[in-house]
């Protein structure tokens, strides 16, 4: 069976030729190389022109997807629950280590053997040795600009935050009173407060000097100052070091979550609209003042973290189907008087209908092959014209069978039919299989 | 405010209607298709209805024709909510859980509870045995069953032994305490045993006459509902509790299991190894009509069920 090469690995037997040297990056952001650690000597490698560039030729390499199968040709032993229904033999590597790996290089880590023989040099490099797949951190593959623009990354927004913001203790106190009094911007939820004036006072220009932060910023043992905390790119979320957090509205823990000083941090692992935060989503519609349709609510880890967004001033309507978790959700949220209960099927909005008015955001949280219709139906019923839709969505659900790239890109077909994307994230680490669509409604 | 019809989704709230904010609109939707507006009646014509909106002053009143009536309730909607108090949202909840719950769930938490009373008597009788057997392990292990020997050390009476240490009192009434316990999980065993056998008598009394009561809870605790078991095939009656092999067959091509909870019924373990797999699959059809004679229909007693099965399986 011919097996399918991508497009970067085809040499100029399959078409047009390359011009940059050909180097497969795995998920690390190092070459690939073979399991000796040696430089590569052309002459062995270079294949006959007519091998199909899938095969390994007889030289083993830990990473080609065949070998992954084992030399047996069996099919691959999927531990997940929902493979395929009858005995498949699919030769999939949806699953087994590295699985995330694999899926996620933009440049396949299959190492088909050079065969183009373009008579580069590659004798003289040296080769890194292959860590293997099971212990390699995930790591994710070297940004180019662009992508840096269009969503930042949590270390690139931490660093472009840090020299735009003022730096809470980069000047001893009694330097710091004397300045041209600036609100604090994490004390004012409602004032857009991150868009500075053009002229910066001296000390925001200059670096700010890291023994300097330690000295003054040392947290006692336990402690964290709220200065730590600083507001994030988006309004109602704050960020303390690593983490994201909101401003608490009630003083209940509602899952366990860490707090410090009135702020609860948010779960990535635990929250999907957390993790599409973490992942540098740029606008969710979710702010201080604002109604939000939670479709999905469950026990209300997430929803605890969207009242605290919206504040005393907006709404929650907390939506799920099930008793057994509404019965959590209006046990542990009673106290926060911007939470509304609704008990009702998603999928039938005339049924619920007369308990909303319009609102801002719709998010969707709901594990269904339906879930982007059903997201689209309450989209057209309650979302005002301009508002936000958000569509945490489970490729899983939609379709087993299907890989999640694919279900992706179909999901974006019927969105796009009817709204407009204007984000979209993928929720790995925190969920696998899991993406973010951001949707503005015209 | 009452409405007859199912409020349709509001499609848009400002279809450029004049509603002046004096206005107190009610609309009553009887069953005659009268327009009630403040107690005045309105024109009932075949072909159109007109809804007049009162207002306190004569000259706010309008007439206004029924395509406007989505919005008008729609305007009127939002207003009723605006007046909803954050209450209504809870008790309306509230109402429902309460109302969702049946006796499908009480049975399953007591089937759960029972699986873990066993758990809770195996972990306190290891105990039980390894410090007994201090003062007399021939009698320890003499005794098969843990919660036989936990009331037989209650009583008190055993044989003397050659390697037992001799334990004063305070130390026999400890472990006589540890043997008090598991003689009150064990009783309280007998309890949640009798209340399933009571509960699928009066509810499901076919199912139970053909699986047992103890199978039979198994069964609807797999399924989790009895709403969902009723409508499951009778394939998948048989395999309940074998999803391992099952899914194992299906992705790897290895042979596919016979029974899974059935496995442990009377029926099965009797016949000889060969017939076992056309007696689950006998017995499974036969609880499949069973819990749907029950559930759909009357919960009555039909032992026509029962003796078809033994004649199938040619008891």
């Amino acid at each position: 069976m011919k097996k399918f090469v991508p497009s970067n690995k085809r040499g100029p037997k399959d078409g047009a030729p390359r011009t940059s040297p050909r180097r497969s990056y795995g998920y690390d952001g190092f070459s690939q190389s073979d399991s000796q650690d040696k430089p590569r000597s052309f002459g062995r490698d270079r294949a006959p022109r007519s091998s199909e560039g899938g095969s390994s030729g007889g030289f083993k390499r830990g990473y080609n997807r065949e070998d992954a199968r084992g030399s047996s040709g069996k099919p691959f032993q999927s531990s997940s629950r929902f493979s395929s229904r009858s005995g498949s033999t699919r030769p999939d590597s949806r699953s087994g280590p590295g699985r995330d790996a694999r899926r996620d290089s933009k440049k396949f880590g299959s190492d088909a053997p050079r065969s183009d023989n373009s008579g580069r040099k590659f004798s003289g490099e040296k080769r890194e040795l292959p860590r293997s797949r099971i212990d390699m951190p995930f790591k994710r593959p070297p940004r180019d600009d662009a992508s840096r623009e269009r969503s930042p990354s949590r270390d690139d927004r931490r660093s472009n935050e840090r020299s735009e913001r003022k730096p809470a203790f980069s000047k001893p106190r009694s330097e710091y009173s004397r300045d041209k009094p600036q609100s604090r911007s994490h004390s004012k939820p409602y004032g857009d407060s991150r868009e500075r004036s053009g002229s910066k006072p001296d000390y925001q220009k200059s670096a700010r000097p890291a023994s300097t932060s330690q000295q003054l910023s040392k947290p006692r043992s336990g402690v964290s100052f709220s200065a730590d905390i600083t507001p994030h790119r988006l309004q109602g979320v704050f960020t303390l070091k690593r983490d994201i957090c909101t401003k608490a509205l009630t003083s209940t823990i509602v899952y366990g979550e860490r707090h410090t000083k009135g702020y609860r941090i948010w779960d990535p692992k635990r929250s999907k609209l957390g993790a599409a935060i973490h992942k540098g989503v740029s606008q969710i519609g979710i702010k201080p003042g604002a109604t939000v349709l939670y479709l999905g609510c469950s026990t209300g880890t997430t929803v605890s973290h969207v009242s605290d967004m919206v504040g005393e001033l907006g709404k929650v309507y907390a939506l799920d189907v099930a008793p057994r978790v509404m019965r959590d959700l209006v046990l542990s949220l009673k106290d926060r008087e911007n939470v509304y209960p609704l008990m009702a099927d998603a999928n039938n909005p005339a049924s619920f209908a007369h308990l909303l008015s319009e609102v801002d955001v719709v998010f969707m949280d709901i594990a269904q092959r339906e879930q982007v219709s059903i997201f689209l139906k309450n989209v057209t019923a309650f979302l005002k014209p301009g508002g936000f839709g958000l569509l945490s969505l489970k490729s899983r659900s939609v379709d087993i069978t299907k890989s999640p790239k694919q279900v992706f890109a179909e999901t974006r077909q019927s969105l796009e039919a009817q709204v407009t994307i204007v984000d979209y994230a993928e929720l790995d680490p925190f969920e696998i299989d899991h993406a973010m669509f951001v949707i503005k409604k015209n | 405010m009452h409405y007859l019809c199912r409020p349709l989704v509001m499609q848009s709230i400002y279809k450029g209607l004049r509603f002046h904010q004096s206005m107190n609109v009610e609309i009553l939707i009887s069953q005659k298709s009268h327009y009630f507006v403040d107690g005045a009646q309105v024109i009932d014509k075949p072909d159109a209805l007109d809804v007049t909106l009162s207002a306190q002053k004569p000259e706010d009143q309008q007439k206004v024709p029924l395509t406007e009536l989505h919005a008008i309730m729609a305007i009127i909607r939002e207003q009723n909510l605006q007046q909803t108090p954050r209450e209504a949202y809870f008790s309306t909840v509230a109402t429902q859980i309460s109302g969702s719950v049946d006796w499908d769930e009480l049975i399953i938490q007591a089937t759960k509870s029972l699986d873990e009373a066993d758990l809770a008597i195996n972990l306190l009788s290891k105990r039980l045995r390894e410090w007994f057997e201090w003062h007399n392990p021939e009698f320890s292990r003499s005794i098969g069953s843990h919660e036989k020997f936990a009331e037989l050390v209650l009583v008190g009476d055993f044989p003397p032994s050659a390697m037992g240490a001799e334990f004063d009192d305070t130390s026999l009434s400890a472990v006589k305490a540890l043997a008090t316990q598991i003689v009150s999980v064990s009783q309280y065993k007998e309890q949640t045993r009798e209340y399933i056998q009571k509960q699928m008598e009066i509810h499901t009394p076919n199912f139970l006459a053909i699986g047992g009561v103890a199978i039979a809870a198994k069964i609807l605790a797999a399924s989790g509902r009895v709403s969902h078991l009723a409508k499951l095939p009778s394939s998948t009656i048989q395999l309940l509790g074998a999803e391992k092999a099952l899914f194992r067959h299906l992705r790897s091509g290895a042979s596919p299991p016979k029974y899974g909870l059935l496995f442990q019924h009377s029926l099965v373990q009797n016949a000889p190894n060969s017939e076992r797999g056309k007696i689950a699959r006998s017995l499974a059809n036969a609880m499949s009509i069973a819990i749907r004679k029950d559930y759909y229909g009357n919960a009555t007693l039909d032992e026509a069920l029962v003796t078809q099965l033994l004649k199938k399986v040619r008891v």
